[in-house]
C-alpha cells in the first residue's frame, strides 16, 4: 500500500450499516479485524468510538476494543471503502476493552478521555 | 503593568471563546439531552413520533461523514404514515429531538403529513450523492437545520467533487 495515500480521502457519506462488519486493516496491511457497531453521540451527531471486534489477530478469543473514530484512516478500494488503523499487535493488546453491550459506561470523560489519549487522537470537549 | 495587560487580553479571549461556544450550541439542537452513546444498530429501527404523537416511521439507516465522524443524515422509512408505499426521507440528524425514556433513545421530528409528503426523497442506497453541499444543503434548510460547511472535506475536496 502507498502510505501517501493513507489520508482520509473518502469523500462519501458511509451508511452505518455499511460499515458494521467492515474489516480493518493496519500499515502493515494484516487484517486486524471488523467493525462491530458504532457509538454515536445523539446530542452533537458525533460518532465516538467504533467497537472492534478483535479475535484471530491477537491469537486469543474474540476481544472488542473501542477506538475513536478519529483514528481510523479511510482509502478507497475499488468502489469500497478501506479502513486503516495504525495498530500492531502489541497495540491491540494493550488497548482499553469492551465488555458486553455496557456502551454507557464509554459515555464519561473520565472513560473516555484515556481511550482517545490511548490510540493518539485529541479529545475534544463538546459543549 | 505587562502582567495586567496579558490577564486582561486573556479574559478578553475566554468571554470571545464562550460566546463562540454558545453559538454553536445555539446552532445545535437544545433540546436533544440524552447525557449516553447511542448504538447504530439500536438507532436502526428505531420508531420515531411527531410532537402530535403521531408514529411517522422507523430509522432505517444512519450516514455519516467519515472525515470529520459526524452524523449527517438518518434516512427515515414513512411508509404508513403517508398512506403511500414505503417512502424514504433524508432528514439532518440536528432535526431530532433526542431524549432518554426510561434505557431507551426517544426520538421526535417535526412533521406533519405534509411536511413528510413534501421532504426530498431518497432513492435505494445512493447515498454518495446526498454528500455533496449542492444535494445536502437544501435538505438542511428544508428541515430548518444550520448547514456547516464540513471542516475537513471543504478543504481537501477538489471542485470536481460530481
Amino acid at each position: 500500500m502507498n502510505t501517501t495515500q493513507q489520508e482520509t480521502e473518502a469523500a462519501t457519506l458511509l451508511a452505518a450499516s455499511e460499515i458494521k462488519g467492515a474489516k480493518v486493516t493496519n500499515f502493515q496491511n494484516q487484517d486486524i479485524g471488523d467493525i462491530d457497531e458504532l457509538l454515536i453521540e445523539p446530542a452533537t451527531g458525533q460518532v465516538r468510538f467504533a467497537v472492534l471486534s478483535v479475535g484471530g489477530f491477537l491469537g486469543l478469543g474474540s476481544t472488542k476494543v473501542a477506538v475513536p473514530w478519529l483514528a481510523f484512516q479511510f482509502g478507497i478500494d475499488g468502489s469500497k471503502t478501506k479502513y486503516l488503523l495504525d495498530a500492531t499487535r502489541e497495540r491491540l493488546e494493550k488497548a482499553p476493552r469492551v465488555e458486553g453491550k455496557n456502551y454507557e459506561r464509554l459515555y464519561p470523560a473520565d472513560v473516555a478521555e484515556p481511550i482517545f489519549g490511548y490510540w493518539d487522537v485529541e479529545w475534544v470537549v463538546t459543549p | 503593568m505587562n502582567l495586567i495587560l496579558k490577564t486582561l487580553v486573556v479574559s478578553l479571549l475566554l468571554v470571545l471563546v464562550g460566546g463562540a461556544g454558545s453559538v454553536a450550541l445555539a446552532a445545535k439542537n437544545p433540546a436533544t439531552h440524552y447525557p449516553a452513546l447511542v448504538s447504530a444498530s439500536e438507532i436502526k429501527g428505531t420508531h420515531v413520533k411527531n410532537p402530535q404523537g403521531q408514529d411517522l416511521g422507523a430509522i432505517d439507516e444512519v450516514l455519516i461523514d467519515p472525515d470529520t465522524g459526524q452524523v449527517r443524515f438518518a434516512i427515515l422509512d414513512v411508509g404508513g404514515f403517508l398512506g403511500v408505499g414505503s417512502t424514504r426521507v433524508a432528514v439532518p440528524l440536528g432535526a431530532f429531538q433526542i431524549t432518554q425514556e426510561g434505557n431507551k433513545s426517544k426520538w421526535v421530528l417535526d412533521a406533519d403529513k405534509e411536511k413528510l409528503k413534501n421532504a426530498p426523497k431518497v432513492e435505494g442506497k445512493n447515498y454518495q450523492r446526498l454528500y455533496t453541499t449542492t444535494v445536502a444543503e437544501p435538505i438542511f434548510v428544508y428541515w430548518k437545520v444550520t448547514w456547516i460547511e464540513p471542516e475537513s472535506t471543504s478543504a481537501a475536496t477538489p471542485a470536481s467533487t460530481p
